[in-house]
């Protein structure tokens, strides 16, 4: 007994070493990485780089003035486009998605080829669809319509009042993919017995579709898009891709702003100020992700009677 | 009577709703077959004929590739000057990069989700709940304090440092991970230890191998994530550009032979083929393994 006993606090000791030893590395990587970075953001938000001394010095109130400062001096269309874009997400590509992932999820025909043809995109680089979409809309396009229905029009990138949306619809056109398989996965997922009963009950295509469909899959739905609700702030068409740092003033966004900011940032100085605006987008986003979700979660439909 | 003419009724809504997304699906596929066909063929051309015929085939086929990949190079900053970083070399960051990144990624974040499955101490249930928390919480504008951090830690602009970098456990696979180890049978791995077997020996030849199906999912899932990145190249490794990048700069480049429609065609082609071999080998595996809330198939 006492054999068994201590052989058991051996093995016992064993494993604790074992999983101590192996979940070592990635808790340091974890702790450097997101614990530290975190923290030193949070850190550097409140600090301001001294260029004659070399060093950080704490100035709460400066940073914070100097950071909404910053935000607030962003032109008025820089949010208008980011906007813009994150509606255009929600409003359009949100519920194509959603009728897309549905018609697979539904085994409909063509189903094969449209999951492929949808994911593709997932696949293949932004840099190269970039590549290929500025040549074809300046060029192929304009062709294809002079020659087809004899339309006469000028490239769509160059052109100042059609360079936006060709740019934001694309983006949209290429970004399908991850969202249908996530959705069609989740109405795959369905019990069967459920949409019998509905379809016995007359509930098919956009009935099944609205009452029985959407309500069934809110859960990942709204997670979705709550946390979509950040998008506001993060929402970019790619600029940097189409024009590197130098996309014209009229279609920035504020995301594409920070991006060519922390690009140019050389001195500690810049990384400190970049660090504040960080600081406070975190703080507006995220109670807004957090209210969008609580608000699905109480306004939404509930499976239980 | 009025029943027959109700079913026929709803029978034609549900065929006119299944037949629209039919026809814009249909055109969704059209449109994204044309520009990629329409990309194929100009790479094909010589500035000459794409400038008499943009959208016609070829007049004549000419074969730029092997002109581009010798050619086409990116410049970066060195101690001593700039220096040319052709297409072998960025190909050879690229792999480096994106195999490294994907293995070391997807290896971390399976073996931290076997322990928290199978070793059910209280720090495991921290780390599910961790994962959960960091999934949930929205945390913008870390670039710059990540870059700065970089920096100071001697990795910045080094692949073995973001091969460290990316060593976290953090996302959904983590989730799939665990409960793919929860939901086996533990008779074999018993039956190992019985025999005398390590903790070690068990999971790296009876448990891993049980869940190398969805390790290979995650594992080609993050290769075609990693080998399509432009901006982690961009923030952390200016100088030593992946093909991503590198096409980035080939966009804009004004090398004479290079600075035309065709030859970037001919670059965004390069950059496409790897990962669409990889892509039509294991398509059936990326969009029926790994689902949130779906079956599989």
């Amino acid at each position: 007994m006492l054999k068994n006993k201590t052989s058991l606090k051996a093995k016992n000791r064993k494993d604790l070493i074992y999983y101590c030893l192996m979940m070592a590395l990635p808790v340091l990587q974890f702790c450097v990485f997101w614990i530290g970075v975190n923290i030193n953001a949070i850190l550097l938000a409140f600090q301001k780089y001294d260029f004659y001394t070399n060093t950080y010095t704490w100035d709460i109130i400066g940073c914070m003035k100097e950071a909404f400062e910053t935000i607030g001096s962003i032109e008025g269309f820089k949010w208008k486009n980011s906007i813009i874009i994150y509606l255009v997400g929600l409003v359009v590509s949100t519920p194509l998605t959603l009728f897309f992932s549905y018609y697979i999820a539904k085994q409909k025909i063509g189903t094969s080829c449209f999951k492929v043809f949808l994911y593709l995109p997932n696949v293949i680089s932004g840099v190269v669809f970039s590549t290929i979409w500025i040549f074809f809309a300046e060029r192929a396009i304009p062709t294809y319509l002079d020659k087809l229905l004899n339309i006469k029009i000028d490239g769509l990138i160059e052109n100042v009042d059609t360079r936006f949306m060709a740019i934001l619809l694309f983006g949209m056109f290429t970004g399908f993919g991850g969202g249908v398989l996530m959705y069609s996965n989740a109405m795959s997922a369905i019990s069967p017995d459920i949409i019998e009963a509905a379809n016995l009950d007359g509930a098919t295509g956009i009935k099944e579709f609205w009452y029985i469909t959407l309500p069934l899959i809110y859960p990942t739905l709204s997670i979705m898009i709550a946390t979509g609700v950040g998008g506001i702030f993060l929402s970019d068409i790619g600029l940097y891709l189409y024009f590197g740092g130098g996309a014209p003033a009229e279609m920035q966004t504020f995301s594409y702003m920070i991006m060519v900011d922390t690009l140019a940032a050389e001195h500690p100085g810049d990384y400190a100020k970049l660090a504040s605006i960080g600081l406070i987008t975190t703080f507006v986003v995220a109670p807004m992700v957090f209210g969008a979700k609580y608000l699905f979660k109480k306004f939404g439909p509930s499976t239980v009677d | 009577m009025k029943m027959k003419t109700k079913k026929t009724n709803v029978k034609i809504k549900e065929m006119i709703f299944y037949s629209v997304i039919f026809i814009i699906l249909v055109v969704y596929v059209v449109a994204l077959c044309s520009l990629l066909v329409w990309a194929v063929m100009t790479s094909f051309k010589e500035q000459f004929d794409f400038r008499i015929n943009i959208i016609g085939l070829p007049k004549k086929w000419v074969w730029n590739y092997t002109f581009v990949y010798n050619n086409f190079f990116v410049e970066i900053a060195t101690e001593s000057g700039t220096r040319p970083v052709y297409m072998v070399e960025q190909f050879y960051n690229t792999i480096l990069y994106a195999v490294g990144c994907a293995f070391i990624n997807t290896f971390v974040t399976c073996t931290v989700a076997y322990l928290c499955a199978l070793f059910p101490y209280k720090f495991s249930k921290f780390i599910y709940s961790l994962v959960l928390v960091v999934m949930i919480i929205p945390i913008y504008g870390t670039t710059a304090p990540t870059i700065l951090m970089a920096k100071r830690m001697q990795i910045y602009d080094t692949i073995w440092g973001q091969w460290i970098m990316k060593a976290h456990f953090l996302g959904l696979p983590y989730l799939i991970f665990y409960n793919t180890f929860k939901g086996m049978s533990q008779e074999l791995s018993e039956a190992a230890k019985i025999d005398g077997a390590s903790n070690l020996t068990i999971y790296l030849k009876i448990l891993f191998p049980l869940a190398g199906s969805t390790f290979l999912t995650f594992f080609i899932m993050s290769l075609i994530g990693f080998w399509n990145d432009y901006s982690v190249p961009l923030y952390f490794m200016p100088s030593k550009p992946t093909v991503a990048l590198a096409l980035l700069d080939f966009s804009n480049t004004t090398e004479l032979g290079l600075n035309t429609i065709p030859m970037r065609m001919t670059g965004a082609v390069l950059v496409l083929i790897p990962i669409l071999i990889v892509f039509l080998i294991f398509n059936k595996r990326l969009m029926g393994n790994a689902t949130i809330g779906g079956i599989k198939e």
